[in-house]
Order: structure tokens, then sequence, then C-alpha cells
């Protein structure tokens, strides 16, 4: 999943402005998931914002919606329809979210949330990056932990001088992913792979190139049947 | 080519001294520095931006060293080029008869007064160590284009026998053997018998018949130094003892070289050691004087 | 500066205690547990005209739904965080855990937080809307 928060207060503000209708657009899936975007998040946002609002009587108009999700098109659009009267929509989803709604609705579309990463829950209130999305992926090579997004220097053949007790040298919160990898290759009696050395990596499928477009071929619409399909809407 | 290849292979013990380039746009101090290692030494470092802090670079110390007598010995980290970058400056290198080049990760940006930069990384020491063997013994470029001339190249890596997990160090060290280095310093010894273990596990793989290896060594300066070194710079253990002797020392300065010297000593008595790598950070001057205590020249 | 009013948000097992404690220009607000309790709630309160906030629930150990005043006092930190941030002092949100014998405890702490808006004043809001 992604991993997002939500931006401070104080920049939300800032972001605003001299707008007076707010319509607050929570994202029910990931957003939702690390307790950043979904409805309580927007309804604690919606609330914080009014109090500031009325504290320093700015006259806003806050509404909110959710959607099950802010990265698809047609959920997208029915967050535009509902923002007719708005000035502009604070996305409490991620980057992606923000950036559909944009493309399908005629006022400005703000960020309320930082997206991180991809990664996941480790407890509640702690997520953590897991995939570094390189677009070519080694974890078949390294005991299921992934290197690019772990590893502080995503070496692929680790691990550096600056691995002590099981912790990077960057930080002492932070593990050192490769002694995690050493470990769990351990545990999975697969020790002999860690003789081998990962040539240099092919960085190609990964954001070396612009924005990256991976095509499922088979469901891909002819231009007859995507006529047909806006027919039966 | 390389001078330090030639004492190393003919089975000499080898030293080599560090110099940190200044940060400064004068390769000056770095003169000075290699005059007064100029008759000691086999070889010297000139580290790359180290602790990720912008020096003057290690390419044009090396060049200002060379062009003293000194040998140098070019570091380069995967921190701050991509492959492009690495394979260009190793050409140029060459070119100016810079020929020992040391493959290292680097220190993370976070230590250093550019903590917003973006790393590189796009390799990593032991991926441009393949690169540089590559471009040596075939005369290609990484992906095969040819080079109207190889690079002369003395391939050098790191190794830190006090970092985890101890027991895949030694496999690590073979890793970068088979990529092509020819020598390896290490992270500075003060702990012996860890450093005494790993030499052991170095010897029964065999390793010290295909690789040459450096033992790092330290002067401690002062208390204040060790309890760094101990508490803040990873990979270096000190023992307690040795602690207690720098706190205790009427003259710490004293006591530091006399820790250094002994430990020289047992260095030397190691099975597979080939050479000492004596950092003596800011402390170039000492370093003449901890040869001839050691006895290290002929 | 008489008519400060702070709202009790509780939930169904300490009702009875809070109001044997008759507390004067308070408002209370029993929920089936503090674990129903969110940050939108604590918010509207200070929107709709409280001047302080405190929330009561069992001792932590004791919720009889696990752990919902463990949740509350999690909310509490988060709205705390959020009224600094928008310009309104945390000082004028608590939590309390109360056994039902203790009244006193929330008595007392009733009369710290009165003393708290007679130190930060009304926002300025609550006032005007008075």
């Amino acid at each position: 999943m992604i991993i997002a928060e939500r931006k401070p207060i104080s920049e939300i503000i800032s972001i605003i402005g001299n707008n007076k209708k707010i319509l607050i657009a929570g994202c029910r899936s990931c957003a939702s998931v690390c307790m950043a975007g979904g409805d309580r998040e927007v309804a604690t946002l919606s609330e914080a914002l009014g109090l500031y609002s009325d504290l320093n009587s700015l006259g806003w108009e806050i509404s909110e919606i959710s959607k099950e999700r802010q990265c698809e098109k047609e959920w997208a659009r029915e967050i535009a329809e509902e923002a007719s009267s708005a000035d502009v929509i604070l996305s409490l989803g991620c980057g992606v979210g923000v950036q559909f709604i944009q493309e399908v609705s005629g006022i400005p579309v703000f960020p309320g949330l930082n997206t991180s990463n991809m990664g996941g829950p480790e407890e509640q209130g702690i997520y953590l990056e897991k995939c570094g999305g390189c677009g070519d992926c080694t974890l078949h090579l390294t005991g299921g932990i992934c290197p690019i997004a772990r590893c502080s220097k995503s070496m692929l053949n680790g691990p550096c001088g600056g691995s002590q007790n099981g912790k990077c040298e960057i930080n002492p919160d932070t593990q050192c992913a490769w002694d995690a990898i050493y470990q769990n290759l351990k545990r999975l009696n697969c020790l002999e792979m860690l003789s081998e050395i990962i040539p240099p990596k092919n960085w190609i499928p990964s954001r070396s190139g612009g924005p990256r477009k991976i095509i499922r071929k088979e469901m891909v619409l002819s231009e007859d049947e995507k006529k047909i399909k806006e027919g039966l809407e | 080519m390389s001078h330090l290849k030639d004492v190393l292979e003919s089975g000499k013990f080898a030293v080599t001294a560090e110099i940190s380039p200044p940060k400064s746009a004068s390769c000056e101090t770095i003169r000075k520095k290699a005059a007064m290692l100029k008759d000691c030494v086999d070889a010297v470092n000139l580290t790359d931006n180290q602790t990720a802090i912008v020096r003057i670079s290690s390419f044009a110390s090396s060049l200002a060293c060379l062009q003293e007598g000194v040998e140098p010995i070019l570091q380069m980290t995967c921190r701050d080029r991509n492959r492009i970058a690495m394979q260009s400056d190793v050409l140029g290198a060459s070119a100016f008869g810079i020929h020992n080049v040391m493959c290292l990760s680097g220190d993370h940006q976070s230590f250093g007064n550019q903590k917003e930069a973006k790393n590189v990384y796009d390799v990593d020491s032991i991926q441009q160590l393949m690169i540089f063997n590559k471009m040596r013994l075939e005369g290609q470029v990484w992906g095969g284009d040819e080079l109207k001339e190889k690079p002369e190249l003395f391939l050098g890596a790191a190794a830190n026998p006090f970092a985890d997990p101890f027991e895949f160090r030694v496999q690590r060290l073979a890793k970068k053997i088979a990529a092509g280095a020819d020598f390896i310093q290490t992270q500075a010894v003060f702990d012996i018998e860890r450093f005494r273990e790993f030499m052991s596990s170095v010897c029964d793989r065999g390793l010290d018949k295909k690789v040459h290896i450096l033992a790092g060594v330290m002067p401690l300066k002062s208390y204040n130094m060790a309890e760094h070194m101990k508490n803040n710079v990873s990979g270096i253990t000190l023992p307690d003892g040795m602690i207690s002797r720098m706190k205790s020392a009427a003259d710490p300065k004293e006591e530091g070289l006399a820790i250094c010297n002994e430990t020289i000593e047992e260095i030397k008595k190691i099975k597979g050691v080939h050479g000492v790598h004596i950092m003596a950070i800011s402390w170039e001057s000492v370093v003449p004087r901890i040869i001839e205590d050691a006895d290290l020249r002929d | 500066m008489n008519d400060c009013s702070i709202l009790i948000i509780c939930c169904e097992k300490m009702k009875e205690t809070v109001e044997r404690a008759s507390l004067e220009n308070s408002a209370v607000l029993a929920l089936p547990c503090l674990g129903r309790i969110d940050e939108a709630v604590i918010l509207r309160a200070f929107r709709k005209g409280a001047d302080a906030v405190i929330v009561a629930g069992c001792v932590e150990g004791n919720c009889k739904y696990n752990s919902g005043n463990y949740q509350a006092r999690r909310c509490v930190n988060e709205v705390r965080d959020i009224l600094e941030e928008i310009g309104i002092s945390g000082e004028r949100l608590e939590i309390l855990n109360l056994s039902p014998n203790q009244a006193v405890d929330l008595v007392n702490l009733f009369e710290n937080m009165k003393e708290v808006v007679l130190r930060l004043g009304h926002p300025d809001i609550l006032g005007a809307e008075r």
C-alpha cells in the first residue's frame, strides 16, 4: 500500500489561502489504512479547519466526501461532481489521487497529505517502507527483503562497513537491511546465495526513463469497444 | 605502473598512509603533507569527500601528490558517481599516471555537511570493482564498448572486520576479491583479538594468497578521540583497557603512539597481513615517527 | 468569567459519578464507552462553545470493552496537538481515569480547569457566540 501522512495543519491553512468553500476529499484505500486520509481523518480535519475559521472569522464553508479510491477515474469523477459549488478540493488521498481528481475537476485540487512510500503497517501507527518500486524485482535473491528501499545506500552486495548489531549506521532506529537479509537467508538455509555477486543493476525499469507505463495488452479496449462501453453508461 | 603493486608482489611489508584533502581550492597543504611522507610510505590514500564533507576532489589531490613524487591511491565512492562518471574518472586517472584506485561505497551523506543531497548508489562497491576489472582486463567499458587504450589499474577495496554480521565479513571479502580487488585496506584495528580471528578465517579460506591485506591502524590523540571512536564511528571497536589507558595517560599523544606501535607489532605477527595502512587523521606529521618506531623501513 | 462552560465526556460506567459531582456550568456527554470518542467529537465541542473539555473514563485496565480508555487517551493527545496547531491551548483538554468512588479527583480537576480557563480566557469565537 501507499504510505502517506497528513501535512501540518498550519501548512494546509496556508495552502488554502483565500479560498472559502473547501471540499475535503478522503480516500478509503491506502490513505485510510495508514490513518491519514480516511473518513475519520476527514472528519477531524474538517472540524479542526472549521474551528480555525470560527476563531479567525474566516467564514470558511467546509464539506466532506470520501470515496473508495481516488486513484481511479470513476471515483475521482464522483468527487469532482460533488465539488461543483466549492472553490477548492483538499484531497486526503495520495499524490496519485490528487492528480486523478485534478484531471477531471474544473477547480483546483490541493494535497492535504505528504505521500511517502510503498510499505505497510509494522504495527498500529508504525509504517515502514518496504518496496523501492525499481521495476525489476530481486526479492528472490535477498531473502524477501528489498535492499533498494531498505538499505540507505540501496546496495545489492551488502552489508557495508556501517552495519553494527543489526542496525544501520545512519540511525540507531534503522534496521540494517543487509543484516536482515543475512539473518533471513540463514533461517531459510540459503546462505550460499550470498556468495554470488549481484551485478550492476538495470535501472531502466526504474525511474530513470520518465513516468513508467505498464500495458496489459489483452486488457486494452479497442476504439470500437470503448464507444460501445461509453454508450452503456 | 604501480609502485605499491611492485612492493606487495615482491612480498615486502607495505606501508600506506592517508591524506585528507582540504576544504580549499588550493592543493598546497597536500603538497606539504606529501613531502612529509615522501620517503617513508609506499603510497598515500587521497580520500573522496570523506564523511560526506565537501573537499577538494580526490582526483586533484592525487595529481598534486603525484607531482610531489608520492604515489597516490585515488579513493572513489559510489555515493556521488554513477557508472558513467566512475568509468570516465578512472580513464582520466590512468591517463595521468594514477593507477591505484580504491573502491568504496562511501560515507552516507547524512553524516556530512550536505545532508540534503541525493545519493547516487547506481552501483555498490563490489559492482564498482567488477566494472573497473572489466575495463582493465578486457579493455571494454561496462556493457561492452571497446576502449582504444585500457586503463592500468591496481584495485583496492575496504574491509571492516569489526562490522556485523561478523561471520559474513570474510565471505564478503571473498566477493570483493572475486570482483577484482588486488589489495585490501581494513578499518582501523584496535581490537586485535577480533582482527586475529578475522585473519585466521581469511587464511583458512586461502584468501591471503589471492589479495594483499593491509591492516588499518590509527594513532589516538586523546581520551576524547578514543571515546568518540568507540561511540560514534560505526565499525570501530575499542577495548575498554585501551580507553582507560588513554584516560589515565599523563601524555595522551605519547600513549596513543605507544598503543599504535604495540598494535603494529601484533599485526606484523599475524599471518596473511601484507602491510599496514596508517590513518593519522589531521596528524599526518606523526606518520614518519610511527614508521620509524615500528621499524617498518628496511 | 463565572460563565465558563466545560464539557465532560464520559462513559456509561462513570455517568453516575460525574452527575453526582453536580459541577456547575458543565454539560455531560455520556457515551457507551470512551472507545466511541473520536477527534471530531472533541473538536466540535470547542466549536459549539466549550471553554474546556474533560474526558473521564475508567481506570486503565478496567474498561468493560478492554481498551476504550486507552483509545480515548490517544485521541486526546492527538486533539491537543491539533488545538495547539490552530492556536488554542492544549491545556483546555484533559483526560482523567476515574474510580467510581473517587469523584473528588474529578472535582479537583474541574476546579483546576476553571482556573485554566480563567487564566486563558474564552477563545474568541466562543465568547462572541455566547
